[in-house]
């Protein structure tokens, strides 16, 4: 599942053993699952640092006709939504 | 030092939360009790006051929070399930702070520090559930003010907040006062029982509408 591949990356490169997970509803039947954690964080514009992430996250998020975005930037955490409209 | 004072009647908690702030060095657990009016007669007082929701006494949550403020503290409201409509009303009757009881303790103390220096600290807990006040008679918030709860529920650092949304830290706080103080101003004071027994009915605290029968006529008392 999507949600956990993003928080196995908390775990592995955030540096921090926190991590908030949200999921709701977005009221015409679509589900959003956040996943933010306040550690490291990368660099969007380089490529090396992401790219495991996006490619994880993102493919399994794609494979049910889902959307990401990721949310990152040195010293600032980084923030995973994941959204999916029927 | 600061002097914090306990409500709840969880023994356990009250004992674990007791070691815990005595590892802190500068919070002091300086009284406990199980209810509002014991520790509303309690000779010493600490002005900062950590609120179980959900007291075993059954006290109403919006009218406990209404008496410690009106008796001139302030008052950080923990609870283990979050009641969405219950963690709205108490912030309505002046509430400081929410927190889980799950919350890590460094979260907690970061949260009494701030109220201690004159702050309202929206913790995330906290901007989850008012960024999700569906009740009809909620403040109302601007979208930019909802966004920013949104985002601060979902855990989102202040800093990468401002940075996604081109302002400053400090606007980002500023924002969350906005909602905060509207909240606090939403001028519906709750003073007596009969008052109470009011807002309950226009919130409809605790109760969701039933769905309709199959044959698609309404409830009659709806």
């Amino acid at each position: 599942m999507a949600a956990r591949e993003a928080l196995n990356n908390v775990v592995k490169h955030a540096g921090t053993d926190e991590a908030w997970l949200s999921a709701y509803g977005d009221g015409a039947g679509g589900v959003i699952v956040t996943v933010v954690d306040r550690g490291h964080g990368f660099d969007l514009r380089a490529k090396s640092d992401g790219l495991g992430l996006m490619r994880s996250v993102r493919h399994r998020v794609l494979e049910v006709g889902g959307e990401v975005r990721i949310d990152s930037a040195p010293g600032e955490g980084t923030s995973i939504e994941m959204s999916w409209t029927p | 030092m600061i002097e914090i004072g306990v409500i709840d009647d969880d023994q356990m908690l009250l004992q674990g939360m007791a070691a815990w702030i005595g590892s802190t060095g500068d919070i002091r657990l300086a009284a406990t009790a199980a209810s509002v009016e014991e520790y509303l007669g309690a000779a010493h007082i600490p002005k900062i006051v950590i609120l179980d929701l959900n007291l075993g006494n059954y006290t109403d949550p919006v009218r406990n929070v209404a008496q410690l403020v009106g008796s001139g503290l302030q008052v950080i409201v923990a609870s283990v399930i979050p009641d969405r409509a219950y963690i709205a009303a108490t912030t309505e009757a002046g509430a400081a702070a929410y927190v889980t009881k799950n919350n890590n303790l460094d979260t907690l103390a970061d949260v009494i520090r701030a109220i201690h220096d004159g702050k309202t600290p929206t913790t995330p807990e906290h901007a989850f559930w008012l960024g999700r006040d569906d009740r009809p008679r909620r403040p109302k918030l601007s979208p930019r003010e909802r966004e920013i709860l949104v985002a601060v529920g979902n855990g989102t650092p202040h800093k990468a907040i401002a940075r996604q949304l081109g302002i400053t830290m400090s606007t980002v706080q500023t924002h969350l006062e906005r909602v905060r103080y509207k909240y606090a101003s939403v001028g519906r004071p709750i003073d007596h029982a009969a008052h109470y027994s009011e807002r309950v009915r226009e919130d409809n605290l605790g109760r969701e509408r039933l769905p309709d029968p199959p044959n698609g006529n309404p409830h009659p008392h709806q």
